[in-house]
């Protein structure tokens, strides 16, 4: 009787100490950071679940970092969708790249207009530009061309429509190219868009 | 037969005829599938319905669209987005119309009796020859302009009139060969094409009535002139409006239009897989692939081009008399017209990085360059 009693007990303890062991082993595993977390898109909540950030893909296929707190006032409204960050018209600040792998930045008003925008062209040439509710007002960075290329090196800051600007005009001649700085005011006024 | 010039024979099928009756002939309706080849459509000797879909060279034969009482094959007319087909098959001794759509598999998908297919629609339906719109279900989903014909360019005309009139805002798909019978897809089979925005280009804005007026103006004298000083050959309007037909515009205006490629816009002849939107920039117009042999398009920013029914009061068409003639058909950027003394002498004026000073040019039928210090001519002014 007595060894059976020493048996189980032994019994007893070696389950007990795997068991510890097992969880400390456990525990310091959770303790570690994954080296590696895959997922398709990730989800900023507020304290009531309404969405404020959306990680991944939008709907024009730009992968972003998109954020707005539009959402929040009403809270989530049983039977309303949540605002849906992946409708770019819906992001206020995104930041990311193009599905064509052009990075840029944008910003939109309440409107849901675009403000700004940031990016590079096609040829790696960045331009900056600024609107209002009718369309751009500000152009910095390389100049808009309706034949782009990347032997469009003209660099200016132009106010729309053309009133006012200042910049440098590229010009190739016999193979070699050639700046010419400039500033031009137009005389009187232009109606506004 | 490819862009080369060379052509292969390709076999859809073999079959054995009975000794001593002449060797048949299979009626086959071709159609292009998007940018990947051709189907075939026909009823094989053994009476089955067959599609081979041709790929390169390469044929693969399954089971083509099959309905109760047909008398021939259906023949394909037009392509969905959604890479299915609509067709027409003619049932029973009256040869009665019906509008088939099946898919890639041949599998039927709908029918509706006495009608055909037209013209498809970006919702996956379809316009029918009665005017009568269908869902990508087959269900009659509205009506369009009644009994109107919707011409190559895409203009609709009522039937018994010449008189074009503006098409309702139906969502015409995007087409790689959205629509039955246009001999204008010649152009565009292979490759999407803006319906919309070449309508209105083409038929609305650089007509015929325009180009009347601009062969007698101070402009066309001076561009034929300036294009000799550039030794520039050939340059004719006639040359210029076969350049027009050739060319695609492109609207960022209409939606998932800005999505396509520069590859998709210049049928393949570009490897460029950037988006218009992106080539566009900031600019009002953009010309891709230029010259008088190219595929060549051009982009259109949004807000650019008025609503059909609206007449224009931005004067779109000096931007695209600006794209179409320095641009898709001499095949020069700007910078050559600005720097050229003759254009020079004829009041072209550049004071800063914009090329929009050449449109400007040009609406003053080429006299003058607006902001100009010293000058008082008023843009928009050419009456053309």
């Amino acid at each position: 009787m007595k060894s059976i009693v020493i048996i189980a007990t032994a019994l007893a303890c070696g389950f007990v100490g795997g068991a510890a062991g097992t969880l400390t082993i456990l525990a310091r595993e959770h303790a570690r950071p994954a080296e590696l977390v895959r997922a398709r898109s990730f989800e900023l909540v507020g304290e009531r679940g309404q969405v404020i950030s959306h990680w991944g893909l939008d709907r024009a296929q730009n992968a972003v970092i998109a954020f707005s707190t539009r959402g929040l006032a009403g809270g989530v409204v049983p039977g309303r969708p949540p605002l849906d960050l992946t409708d770019p018209n819906n992001q206020t600040v995104a930041i990311g790249v193009l599905n064509d792998d052009l990075p840029f930045l944008a910003m939109r008003g309440a409107d849901r207009k675009t403000r700004v925008r940031l990016m590079l062209t096609l040829w790696d040439q960045p331009s900056l530009l600024m609107e209002d509710d009718t369309g751009p007002r500000i152009s910095l960075g390389i100049a808009p061309s309706d034949t782009p290329g990347p032997r469009n090196n003209s660099w200016s800051l132009m106010f729309v429509p053309d009133v006012a600007s200042i910049g440098f005009l590229a010009n190739t001649e016999k193979g070699q190219t050639y700046v010419k700085g400039g500033v031009y005011v137009r005389p009187g006024k232009v109606k506004y868009p | 037969m490819n862009s080369a010039g060379a052509s292969d024979q390709i076999v859809l099928g073999d079959w054995v005829a009975s000794s001593g009756v002449d060797i048949p002939t299979i009626p086959t309706y071709v159609i292009t599938n998007a940018d990947q080849g051709v189907i075939a459509s026909f009823i094989a000797l053994t009476g089955e319905p067959v599609i081979a879909t041709v790929t390169g060279t390469s044929v693969s034969v399954g089971p083509g669209p099959s309905i109760a009482g047909q008398n021939d094959a259906v023949a394909p007319a037009l392509q969905a987005e959604d890479g299915s087909y609509v067709g027409t098959a003619y049932v029973g001794d009256d040869r009665t119309p019906y509008i088939v759509a099946f898919d890639e598999s041949g599998t039927v998908r709908w029918t509706v009796p006495n009608d055909e297919p037209k013209i498809g629609t970006d919702d996956g339906g379809v316009i029918a020859k009665s005017g009568i719109m269908y869902d990508q279900n087959g269900g009659a989903s509205g009506f369009s302009v009644a009994a109107a014909i919707y011409s190559w360019t895409s203009g609709a005309y009522e039937i018994g009139s010449v008189h074009r009139f503006p098409s309702p805002p139906q969502g015409f798909a995007l087409g790689w060969f959205p629509s039955a019978g246009d001999f204008g897809l010649l152009f565009a089979s292979h490759f999407p094409t803006d319906w919309r925005a070449n309508d209105e280009v083409k038929n609305d804005i650089l007509n015929d009535k325009m180009w009347a007026k601009f062969a007698r103006s101070t402009c066309a004298s001076i561009l034929s002139q300036g294009m000799s000083a550039l030794a520039i050959p050939n340059y004719t309007l006639t040359a210029i409006r076969q350049k027009e037909r050739q060319t695609n515009f492109y609207y960022l205006g209409q939606s998932n239009v800005g999505a396509l490629t520069l590859q998709q816009v210049t049928g393949y002849e570009l490897s460029n897989t950037q988006t218009i939107t992106s080539y566009l920039g900031g600019a009002n117009a953009a010309t891709v692939n230029m010259g008088a042999t190219k595929q060549t398009a051009v982009i259109l920013k949004a807000g650019l081009l008025p609503p059909l029914s609206i007449p224009s009061t931005s004067h779109p068409e000096f931007t695209l008399v600006h794209e179409l003639i320095l641009h898709a058909w001499a095949a020069q950027p700007d910078d050559v017209y600005f720097n050229n003394t003759f254009f020079q002498q004829k009041g072209l004026w550049r004071p800063d990085a914009a090329t929009t000073w050449i449109t400007d040019w040009l609406s003053t039928d080429c006299t003058c360059t607006p902001g100009r210090p010293g000058t008082t001519c008023t843009a928009n002014t050419a009456k053309w």
